[in-house]
């Protein structure tokens, strides 16, 4: 496979995700994890499956 | 006593069988379930299916805030209309009728709420982040998470490296912890991938059992447990206990992307992780007679596991299913009904007369 072809079917590839994000959606939660340390974390789920797809995780903070 | 041994249930999961590596259509003996419910619009948002006191099952379209009969022959009736949460944009995760299909427990934005025709009231908060719930004869249980949210009344707060509740019952007006699961994890103990692999191995779904026991099983590992109100473990299930992770299926860096393409939502400091875990279990119910149905997927397909929990057998049979996310099941008088989590991923039954034949077919 040609370098062009790889670089087009990984355009092809990120262009699906970036399609599949629509259907996504997104909660965020503090999380207290003891002697007053938290951090606020995002849940990401699919809306069609309820599938949890991933989280994002801010830095630690004062509770 | 018969209602308070421990039985432990070991049996091998057909992980190897060529049969269940194939793609579910078409497989010998598979079961395909039977879409119902197709008059009523495709609605947006989840869907959860149920069986109220007396056996009849009805649809949550938790959007709409309808409860609609499902009929003998696969239609709906009149809905009964709920009143809402008052946050428009809240997502409703999971929801389990009080045994009236008009009184719902629903679980949105990390709080439960209970529905009713009339009102809609806010349950006292938890300790730990719920995630799952079920109600039985005994009343409400819910699946938590091992994250503190600071909120909640509980005997003594979270405490890094200690034993974090599974399960939690209400009594009255406050939670009580039934079932003990993972340690409750410390700074270092969320960084980076030992977060992931707490959520994994923390998730549940749950079902409603007779005498007001609570099916607690996990979802991405397969692990079957029947708890009774009082929290005691009275019939473990186990299966394959491996977490299977889809970087053996597709790129995880693809997934990575997924997520890292949402940081403009959420702020440009967070650090993103993906799930790559697959839900070994999709969902459950308990049937009348006291057998346990359980949908899962191995490697290439969905299958449909029986459980006698009196005579200790398992008996399973592939699932012509090709949606592979999270379930809710509910028995009928009809068959078992099944709704896929987003109102347009599909709803399904199967008759009692296909189910019968299980073991002849597996």
């Amino acid at each position: 496979m040609t370098r062009a072809k790889r670089v087009f079917l990984l355009a092809c590839l990120v262009g699906a995700f970036l399609v599949s994000v629509a259907i996504a959606s997104v909660e965020c939660f503090e999380e207290d994890y003891g002697n007053g340390s938290c951090a606020t974390v995002c849940v990401f789920y699919d809306d069609q499956t309820g599938n949890v797809i991933g989280w994002m995780r801010g830095p630690y903070h004062q509770c | 006593m018969p209602s308070t041994r421990l039985l432990q249930v070991f049996f091998l999961v057909l992980a190897s069988g060529a049969a269940l590596a194939r793609t579910a259509e078409g497989e010998k003996g598979a079961l395909t379930p039977i879409p119902f419910g197709s008059e009523v619009e495709a609605a947006d948002g989840p869907q959860f299916v149920a069986a109220d006191a007396k056996n009849r099952p009805y649809l949550l379209l938790a959007n709409r805030s309808q409860v609609f009969p499902v009929l003998g022959d696969g239609s709906f009736g009149e809905p009964i209309a709920l009143a809402a949460i008052p946050e428009p944009d809240a997502v409703v995760r999971a929801a389990a009728m009080e045994g009236d299909a008009r009184i719902w427990v629903l679980l949105a934005r990390g709080r439960l709420w209970r529905a009713t025709p009339d009102e809609v009231k806010r349950m006292p908060d938890l300790a730990f982040r719920p995630d799952s719930l079920a109600v039985s004869g005994a009343g409400i249980a819910v699946g938590v998470l091992p994250f503190g949210t600071g909120k909640g009344a509980l005997a003594a707060p979270p405490r890094a490296g200690r034993s974090a509740p599974l399960l939690f019952g209400l009594s009255g007006d406050r939670w009580e912890p039934r079932l003990f699961g993972e340690a409750v994890p410390g700074r270092e103990e969320v960084e980076g991938v030992s977060y992931v692999e707490l959520n994994q191995r923390s998730s549940l779904e749950l079902a409603a059992g007779a005498k007001g026991r609570t099916w607690v099983v996990n979802r991405y590992f397969y692990l079957a447990r029947s708890v009774s109100p009082a929290g005691k473990v009275l019939v473990t299930l186990r299966g394959d206990a491996t977490i299977r992770q889809a970087a053996d299926d597709e790129s995880l860096d693809g997934i990575a992307g997924r997520i890292a393409g949402e940081r403009e939502r959420v702020g440009p400091r967070m650090a993103a992780l993906a799930n790559t875990g697959v839900n070994a279990i999709l969902g459950l119910a308990e049937a009348r007679d006291g057998r346990l149905y359980l949908v899962g997927q191995e490697r290439g397909g969905r299958f449909l596991d029986r459980f006698d929990p009196v005579r200790l057998r398992v008996e399973r049979v592939p699932l012509a299913l090709e949606y592979a996310g999270r379930l809710t099941m509910a028995a009928g008088p009809e068959g078992l009904y099944l709704a896929g989590f987003g109102a347009q991923s599909g709803r399904w039954w199967l008759p009692w007369e296909t189910l019968e034949a299980i073991p002849k077919r597996a």
